[in-house]
């Protein structure tokens, strides 16, 4: 008996398409992480392995020269001799993006619930504006100082902006989720058990769209720790949110140490991805 | 439980009319059958006795209590519907438990209802599962525990068994039947599928265009319908009916 042609070659020629794809993108990745242990890239490979000096310096534990600003490492606590140290402009700057998120969170999720769940004239508009990301973050950048002089340079200004320009993000990660669910019979089911509109909406509607709102949330954090052109537009004093620090370091520095800020941001971006998963699988949890 | 009435029901929606004028009432113990083709109205009939819709004219009391304006959620209305609409975010237990939590029912006693009832609808050993485990019969038994857990004044179905497959529908018709029986409860059964509506209710209104056609026993309806519209619906690949007990 002879198999189909398609099923004899086709399984295999998905995986090696699919292997020679990621291989492909994985590759400049490990590379720069490879990369930023090394003490010299003059060549297409690093080489002078092994050092943490590119790290220490990226990181701000090493004296630095010229417009290369530490991270601002403050004493968290001392005991008994040993100081434990945090990067505080670091998880400042990381902060900021999350800020964007958390006011996505606050008003994000309701528009997409209001699309998705009710019919009311301008819906399609709404839902149009909310999803299209309409504006580039230069043209945005330029807009809101003019509009809120007041806000230009201030952290709160970062945040609402990133807020802004990542929502159609959010909007559409947790609208598709609350579509593919039966939203008005669990609405029904729980009103008729004796639930609040208020308490169905926090207590089974939200949760129940938990992947939806945790993908959307991490969509959101990425994209706006990445936003370079905003950030340079908007931001003038102070702590640098990432994206401004990874450029930094990218234009002013050797390559195996802009190896190595890129490397640490991709480890930021890892770290955050896990810790929103997990506060999405426990924060939601409604076990009683 | 409780006997509903439903008095002069209408509901409009702009110009279209959803239901016009339909009166009937459901005895305390007693299943009701609400038949009729999609569009017809059935569903928005349930809908204005679980308190989602404001009939436009008309009452809505269960026993001698108006109701018309009562929220759904001070009604005591158990929904089951073809969705299951189980909530995914608790386990199988802790959705049977939600209605009594609501009501401030303590967590113990909750527990314990909750196993009682699923253990009668055959899924005890399933408490602590994660509902989208389940079959699809086994969430729609959940989707029953859920909606009986609150001793409701009546039960709302919706199309509960379609979607499912002949043979399981077959079984789990005889089942909820007698459990529905067994307990007394009052009931509402919305349904396109006549030979559903036979077995499973006491009595059956037949809806067509918003307006009630006939009510009456199985029997009636099958035998002596009272319009033509009735007598087409309920013949139409009308079941043989040999293992109805007249």
């Amino acid at each position: 008996m002879s198999t189909a042609p398609s099923r004899r070659f086709g399984r295999g020629l998905v995986t090696a398409t699919l292997l020679l794809v990621v291989g492909f993108l994985m590759v400049p990745i490990g590379l720069t992480f490879v990369g930023s242990f090394a003490g010299e890239w003059s060549g297409v490979f690093p080489s002078e392995f092994v050092t943490l000096q590119n790290w220490r310096e990226v990181l701000g534990l090493a004296d630095t020269i010229g417009s290369q600003r530490s991270m601002g490492w403050d004493t968290l606590f001392t005991v008994g001799g040993y100081t434990l140290a945090v990067p505080s402009e670091l998880l400042f700057s990381v902060g900021l993006a999350l800020g964007g998120v958390l006011i996505n969170l606050v008003v994000g999720v309701p528009i997409a619930y209001g699309v998705a769940r009710y019919d009311f004239r301008g819906d399609e508009w709404l839902n149009a504006i909310s999803v299209l990301p309409l504006v580039p973050g230069v043209i945005l950048g330029v807009a809101f100082l003019r509009a809120y002089p007041n806000l230009s340079g201030t952290s709160f200004g970062l945040i609402v902006g990133y807020s802004l320009l990542k929502a159609p993000f959010m909007v559409m990660a947790v609208r598709s989720e609350f579509e593919s669910m039966p939203l008005r019979r669990l609405e029904e089911s729980a009103r008729s058990l004796g639930a609040s509109w208020p308490r169905t909406f926090l207590t089974v509607i939200v949760p129940n769209a938990r992947s939806g709102i945790v993908s959307g949330a991490i969509i959101c954090w990425t994209l706006a720790a990445a936003e370079f052109n905003f950030s340079y537009i908007v931001w003038a004093k102070g702590t640098q949110p990432l994206a401004l620090f990874l450029q930094r370091h990218i234009s002013n520095s050797s390559f195996t140490k802009a190896a190595a800020a890129v490397s640490m941001f991709f480890c930021i971006i890892v770290a955050i991805t896990v810790l929103l998963q997990q506060v999405g699988s426990r924060g939601f949890d409604a076990r009683s | 439980m409780a006997r509903v009435t439903l008095n002069s029901i209408q509901k409009r929606y702009g110009e279209t009319t959803a239901v016009d004028d339909v009166s009937f009432t459901v005895d305390d113990g007693e299943i009701v059958g609400v038949l009729g083709p999609s569009g017809c109205g059935k569903t928005t009939t349930l809908r204005t006795v679980a308190g989602f819709e404001t009939p436009t004219a008309g009452t809505v009391s269960f026993d001698d209590r108006d109701v018309t304006h009562v929220p759904p959620e001070n009604r005591n209305v158990g929904l089951v519907f073809q969705e299951y609409a189980l909530f995914d975010n608790m386990t199988v237990r802790e959705n049977v438990g939600f209605g009594p939590k609501m009501r401030g029912v303590e967590r113990s006693e909750r527990r314990e209802r909750a196993t009682t009832l699923l253990e009668m609808l055959d899924i005890g050993d399933m408490a602590d599962r994660d509902p989208t485990t389940l079959s699809g019969g086994q969430q729609q038994r959940v989707g029953l525990a859920r909606a009986l857990a609150i001793e409701p004044a009546i039960l709302c179905l919706d199309e509960p068994m379609t979607g499912l497959d002949a043979k399981l529908k077959a079984r789990l018709r005889d089942e909820v039947g007698d459990l529905l029986s067994e307990l007394d409860v009052t009931g509402l059964y919305v349904t396109h599928d006549q030979e559903e509506a036979m077995l499973m209710c006491d009595r059956i209104a037949v809806m067509n265009d918003g307006r009630l056609e006939q009510v009456g026993t199985p029997r009636e309806v099958y035998e002596s319908p009272a319009t033509e519209f009735v007598s087409e619906f309920v013949a139409l690949d009308a079941p043989e009916l040999p293992f109805i007990q007249w």
